[in-house]
């Protein structure tokens, strides 16, 4: 390659005349130097890639192993919360209602606005389920849905995708 | 008859690994000049390379036989790089960087240009090193599309760009390194040169 390459491909970039600089650029950008991947490196790449491929296969059934029973353990958790959660609530509106009906009698003899009553009722139901206890439950269950959702997408997809980014989806 | 990429893919699959070999060697060398142009570290190139391949090698079975095999390793070359760039935020060289790292500059030329197999040397080197200043896109594209001659639309494809984006970028990373180049001297010293007749004429 002729160094004075160099100085058409400026000049025409200078000028503006593109298809010459776009043409001269290409002689210049061939003539890099070209790095050389070590001698051993395809064989070296194979015999990586088998390696990874042997030990995925032979992982890949306990991560489902482990996968399956995580995703039953916080199924077996979710039922036996949800079910404590549910008797709670039904025991406390029990007991609610009949305190909401009597209150709702009285407060309507002594002619107070229905929206101030119902106001009062949902305050009371409200504070009364949504105890610690029952957030806690409810937070736990969440958390422990996501994480078995995540482990059973690692075990299938094999990789995550980053999402928000510039990487390909291939 | 040299085996197609997609017979060597067959094998592979077939288990193979004199095939997945044969595949790797093919495209290794455009692979390593890629990932060594955007890190600018050849033995971290090749382990990026090599971490290519071996996803490559994973998700074999996906590939569509509809589309080059080279595009579609370089989709996944592209998205490790892309990947190690982000972790390291390993974008561009700051011109300071460049100077201390010996980017030869407009004294550097004047001393070298009686000389044409060292300024021919030091222009190479200098053109090689402007890239680094380059956006990681930009270079990526100019990689692509002037070393390893894909068509425009396979680096669209490759990137997951737009080809009029590609396009813009090409032009822009041309224009970028004529800037770079300029500053540090080289179109005055090759004028310069050119006039008194020393170096090369047209």
């Amino acid at each position: 390659m002729d160094p004075n390459d160099y100085r058409i491909w400026l000049d025409a970039e200078e000028s503006g005349r593109d298809e010459l600089a776009e043409l001269m650029f290409a002689r210049l950008l061939s003539d890099l130097p070209t790095i050389e991947p070590s001698p051993a490196f395809a064989s070296a790449v194979a015999n990586r890639a088998w390696r990874v491929a042997r030990r995925r296969r032979a992982a890949n059934p306990l991560a489902r192993v482990a996968a399956t029973l995580l995703v039953l353990g916080a199924t077996a958790v979710t039922m036996y919360a949800l079910g404590m959660v549910v008797v709670d609530a039904l025991a406390r509106s029990t007991a609610l209602l009949s305190q909401a009906v009597l209150w709702f009698v009285a407060s309507a003899a002594h002619g107070v606005q229905w929206w101030a009553v119902m106001a009062r009722v949902g305050a009371a139901i409200g504070a009364s389920l949504l105890t610690v206890r029952t957030a806690t439950a409810i937070g736990g269950i969440e958390l422990l849905g996501a994480m078995a959702i995540y482990l059973f997408q690692r075990v299938l997809h094999g990789e995550p995708h980053a999402h928000n980014s510039p990487r390909v989806q291939i | 008859v040299p085996l197609t990429d997609a017979e060597l893919v067959d094998q592979a699959l077939a288990g193979s690994q004199a095939a997945y070999e044969a595949l790797a060697n093919r495209y290794a060398t455009p692979a390593v000049n890629l990932a060594s142009r955007m890190v600018h570290d050849p033995m971290l190139a090749e382990d990026l390379a090599q971490e290519a391949f071996v996803r490559a090698f994973d998700r074999l079975s996906t590939y569509d036989r509809q589309h080059k095999f080279s595009s579609w390793f370089f989709q996944i070359l592209h998205n490790v790089t892309i990947d190690y760039l982000r972790r390291k935020r390993l974008s561009t060289s700051s011109l300071d960087e460049m100077v201390e790292a010996g980017f030869p500059g407009v004294h550097d030329v004047r001393a070298i240009l009686p000389d044409a197999q060292a300024e021919h040397t030091a222009l190479t080197a200098a053109l090689d090193r402007a890239l680094r200043q380059l956006r990681p896109e930009y270079r990526e594209v100019v990689i692509l599309r002037y070393r390893e001659a894909v068509p425009v639309q396979e680096i669209a494809r490759i990137m997951n760009l737009p080809s009029g984006t590609v396009k813009t970028y090409l032009f822009r990373a041309r224009k970028e390194l004529a800037a770079i180049l300029a500053s540090a001297g080289w179109r005055e010293a090759l004028n310069t040169a050119s006039e008194t007749g020393r170096g090369h004429t047209p």
